[in-house]
């Protein structure tokens, strides 16, 4: 009989550097997919219902900016106010909890938004402590007194693996070797 | 009277096995009313005396799911594409996750039994 060594489950556990930037890259896509398209049918519907020849060089850049900033507030803020998690986050299975692990308060989750932003003023700096801090805090995480958990389950996974496999297929060890916390 | 016998003497002198083949057991045990014997015993401080993690964590689950059905159950209510791409996606990004973890609490000498694994409400 093999040794055992289960699979540490990670759940609740801080996500680190890749899984976040994944997300957030994921949200991107998304958010400025779904805008480009509203801007597109909006401008679309208007044309040819004012009979107009309107596009997107026809309005100012501050205000496609304005436009663009509100509503990755929205999109942002609203899913952290909501449920604590953006789609991308809910794809790689990661949520915004607040430092204590309890549920974050929503209007925390509103001001993680503009907060994020300042992250990306800050030269990028505000995303250093995802990487080297122990609990892997980004500015707006500080500033809003949130932390960002695994909301996965990797032990149920690796058990939907094993159980995928045809029962005659050879042992394959596909789990990632991560030295055990102490509890 | 009896000061004067030695009892440890004469229980020398006594075949105990003897004495045993000589008692009917099943008919023993017909005279014992089990359904009052088991009244007698309080079941919640027996199993409150069962350490029950202790005892999952000797059953290899894996291997378990592995060799049953259990497994095909599993199999069956999650076995969509997406749950795999998804499962397959999350493992890889943990996996670069802990790569990344392991050199910066290296180059920074982060003492792993010192840095919180999570927020003290999931992980103590």
């Amino acid at each position: 009989m093999r040794e055992l060594e289960p699979e540490p489950s990670r759940l609740g556990h801080f996500a680190g550097p890749a899984t976040r930037a994944a997300a957030y890259f994921v949200d991107m896509a998304i958010s400025l997919g779904v805008f480009a398209l509203v801007v597109g049918v909006t401008l679309f519907l208007l044309n040819l219902t004012l009979q107009t020849d309107l596009s997107q060089s026809s309005a100012p850049g501050w205000l496609w900016t304005t436009l663009l900033l509100l509503w990755e507030w929205l999109y942002f803020g609203g899913s952290w106010a909501a449920s604590g998690k953006t789609a991308g986050m809910g794809l790689l299975g990661v949520r915004v909890v607040a430092r204590d692990g309890a549920p974050l308060d929503p209007w925390r989750g509103i001001l993680r938004a503009p907060y994020l932003l300042a992250s990306f003023f800050t030269f990028g700096l505000g995303f250093v402590g995802i990487v080297i801090g122990r609990e892997h805090r980004a500015l707006q995480d500080v500033l809003a007194g949130s932390v960002v958990v695994y909301d996965w389950d990797a032990r149920t996974a690796r058990l939907r693996f094993l159980a995928r496999r045809p029962r005659d297929a050879p042992a394959q060890e596909t789990r990632v070797t991560e030295p055990r916390r102490p509890a | 009277m009896l000061n004067l016998v030695d009892i440890d003497a004469v229980l020398e002198h006594i075949d105990v096995n003897k004495l045993l083949d000589r008692i009917d057991v099943d008919k023993l045990l017909d005279r014992i009313d089990i359904d009052q014997l088991l009244g007698r015993v309080d079941i919640d401080a027996l199993v409150g005396r069962v350490d029950v993690n202790a005892m999952v964590s000797k059953v290899d689950v894996e291997e378990l799911v592995e060799r049953t059905e259990i497994g095909a159950l599993i199999a069956d209510s999650t076995s969509g594409v997406a749950q795999r791409v998804l499962d397959s996606l999350r493992a890889q990004a943990v996996g670069l996750d802990q790569v990344s973890n392991a050199i910066v609490g290296r180059l920074l000498r982060h003492d792993p039994s010192t840095t919180p694994a999570g927020p003290p409400r999931f992980v103590r």
